[in-house]
């Protein structure tokens, strides 16, 4: 028998029937708790709704709002990102960008002319210069295609000296010609056929450090190339596949970072070291990589890319990040193996075989320029 | 005493709270849960920072080059099957195209072996007549040509003698040669395997043809043979090739 503290009443002074109706008033009280309960954890949560949204919303100063921790920044941090240029070097087709990307704030540091991220632009849309583009330069960029290479650089602007980590997130994403978000084998194509690299050797034409899902660990030593020091930066990709920057740093300097961004225009730039099997064309994995080495050769190809490359598990059954064979599956998997793979690129070169590979990577470059019009590319620094 | 002193301690505020009736003690929770995530909120925002830049630019479509039979017709209609060189006349005519979507320039190339040693000539075609042209009909239409001006280009890799692949080079080593480095020597195929590579001295450009709606290009292929060539039922592999050459021409 439940006790009520306002009726101390003995229970073996009551009836049976007096008994039965404390109950039913108890279970009546119940009830009515419980309905009270429910309405108010209702406006409890909704208040808690609001406000929490509220706060992220101040926070980011963002109409566009999303329940992603990842938009949520604080007043106070220890660097900002900035590409060089004035706000005039616009990217041509910057209208296309989100409405929640800004254009950022001048600065000029050591006589050169920045566009930086501060507290009220933490998203900033990236300029372009003569040196640093993708195809997007002012009024008249054409975009990119098979066969376009470049570079774009961004900039850290520490905001106090000493040891600095950064984590780098760099991203496509692809539209189509309505300005929605191209089909996902697409962007799947996308991703591994406009490719990114932190590092660029002129003199061979050949590219390190590749930024990619499908890479290995590196480790790569930035030169601003000035004299002044500290002057070295270490870039890296680590174990957990992030991307970060380490840097002794001194507050109110620039430390550069270049991207290397480039469209293959013939599988065999993939495939081979030697550029002359390529028509001169740039040579992305100029050397193998080599088991339990010490450290790891950034221009190195990956050790499992081939077995990735034969990879029927991803994309919608059609293609996957590099080839596309449609109906012609069959062929695909009969001549594209890990072991022919290799076997072409360690020197056994069959013009018939690579001819035919090369098919189905031209298919899938097709696709990818029929359903993709435009990519947007983003940096991310946490 | 102790008992008195715990009633006195139980009359403080843990006893308090729990003499509340449920939904108050409900309803406190609720409030204090609210408040621990609001200021969960900002307290988490201060120590996350973040940076954004970003950029957009344009991907343009590759320009596929295609090579067809008559007519921007699909290439297995090009039939080159069971030549009877026993036949008049010493030669067989295809038409072939080259076309694409947008105009380019673009280089043709010939590869084939050598095991019959028929000899391949491509002259330029079109759909109009001039006089002294020659008429082919292929695939149900009609093409014209003039026998008399092959379009220019030469063999990379003949060998002036033999007539056959140059037996040197690090493609003929690595590929058919393999063990030596010795001219003349074929370790991994018979020599009229090897292909000769055949392509055009200066790129060749694409012509807008109202007809299929292409940039399009149409020529002769003429495989033809002397006397001296048998039915011997010996066959040999042909491959037509076509290179974009130059940056693309604007419309």
């Amino acid at each position: 028998m439940p006790k009520d503290s306002n009726k101390d009443v003995k229970t073996d002074e009551l009836t049976a029937q007096e008994c039965y109706q404390i109950a039913d008033e108890y279970m009546e009280k119940l009830d009515r708790q419980r309905g009270i309960f429910i309405k108010a954890g209702l406006f409890v949560f909704a208040a808690l709704f609001v406000i929490a949204f509220a706060s992220i919303a101040w926070f980011v100063n963002n109409k566009n709002v999303t329940s992603g921790s990842s938009a949520i920044k604080s007043k106070d941090g220890a660097f900002e990102i900035a590409a060089e240029g004035t706000l005039a070097d616009k990217g041509t087709f910057d209208n296309k960008l989100s409405a929640s990307v800004t254009q950022g704030t001048e600065v000029t540091i050591d006589g050169k002319n920045y566009v930086k991220t501060d507290a009220t632009h933490s998203s900033i849309s990236w300029a372009m210069t003569a040196d640093s583009n993708i195809g997007n330069l002012g009024e008249d960029g054409a975009g990119i295609k098979p066969g376009s290479t470049g570079k774009i650089t961004f900039y850290i602007l520490p905001l106090k000296s000493g040891e600095m980590h950064v984590k780098l997130d760099l991203s496509m994403l692809g539209f189509d010609d309505k300005n929605n978000v191209a089909d996902e084998a697409a962007c799947m194509l996308m991703e591994g056929h406009i490719l990114l690299f932190a590092g660029y050797d002129n003199e061979s034409d050949t590219y390190s450090g590749w930024i990619s899902e499908d890479a290995d660990t590196w480790e790569l030593t930035l030169d601003d190339g000035t004299d002044a020091e500290p002057h070295q930066s270490v870039l890296m990709r680590t174990e957990e596949g992030n991307l970060v920057w380490a840097a002794e740093v001194t507050e109110g300097k620039a430390y550069p970072i270049s991207i290397y961004w480039i469209w293959p225009e013939v599988f065999g730039q993939y495939l081979f070291k030697d550029k002359t099997y390529i028509g001169n064309r740039p040579v992305m994995f100029k050397t193998d990589a080599v088991a339990d080495a010490e450290t790891v050769d950034p221009a190195a190809m990956p050790a499992d890319l081939f077995v990735k490359m034969y990879d029927r598990s991803l994309g919608n059954g059609n293609s996957n990040r590099y080839f596309m064979w449609t109906s012609y599956y069959n062929e695909f998997i009969a001549l594209i193996t890990p072991e022919s793979l290799a076997n072409m690129r360690s020197g056994s070169f069959n013009p018939l075989i690579y001819g035919n590979m090369c098919t189905f990577y031209n298919m899938a470059d097709q696709y990818l320029g029929e359903k993709v019009r435009y990519v947007n590319i983003v940096l991310d620094a946490k | 005493m102790r008992r008195h002193e715990d009633d006195n301690t139980a009359n403080s505020g843990s006893h308090k709270i729990r003499r509340l009736p449920m939904s108050k003690k409900m309803a406190a929770l609720m409030v204090v849960v609210a408040l621990v995530c609001v200021l969960a909120v900002p307290v988490t925002a201060w120590f996350y920072y973040y940076r954004n830049i970003q950029t957009i630019t344009k991907i343009n479509a590759p320009n596929a080059l295609v090579i067809g039979s008559g007519n921007a017709k699909d290439i297995t209609q090009l039939e080159l099957a069971d030549i009877d060189v026993s036949k008049e006349p010493k030669y067989k005519d295809v038409v072939f195209c080259v076309y694409s979507n947008r105009p380019m320039d673009y280089h043709l190339q010939l590869a084939h072996t050598t095991n019959i040693g028929f000899t391949y000539t491509i002259y330029p075609a079109k759909k109009t007549e001039t006089t002294g042209d020659i008429l082919i009909t292929y695939n149900d239409d009609d093409f014209y040509f003039d026998d008399s001006t092959a379009i220019s280009g030469g063999y990379l890799n003949q060998n002036a003698s033999t007539n056959i692949a140059e037996s040197t080079g690090v493609y003929h080593d690595k590929t058919y040669d393999g063990l030596n480095d010795t001219a003349n020597v074929y370790n991994n195929v018979q020599k009229n395997a090897e292909p000769l590579y055949w392509k055009t001295s200066t790129p060749r450009s694409l012509e807008y043809d109202i007809e299929t709606g292409y940039y399009i290009n149409y020529y002769v292929l003429r495989i033809s043979w002397d006397s001296s060539i048998q039915n011997n039922k010996e066959t040999d592999m042909v491959y037509l090739m076509a290179e974009a050459a130059l940056e693309i021409s604007t419309e």
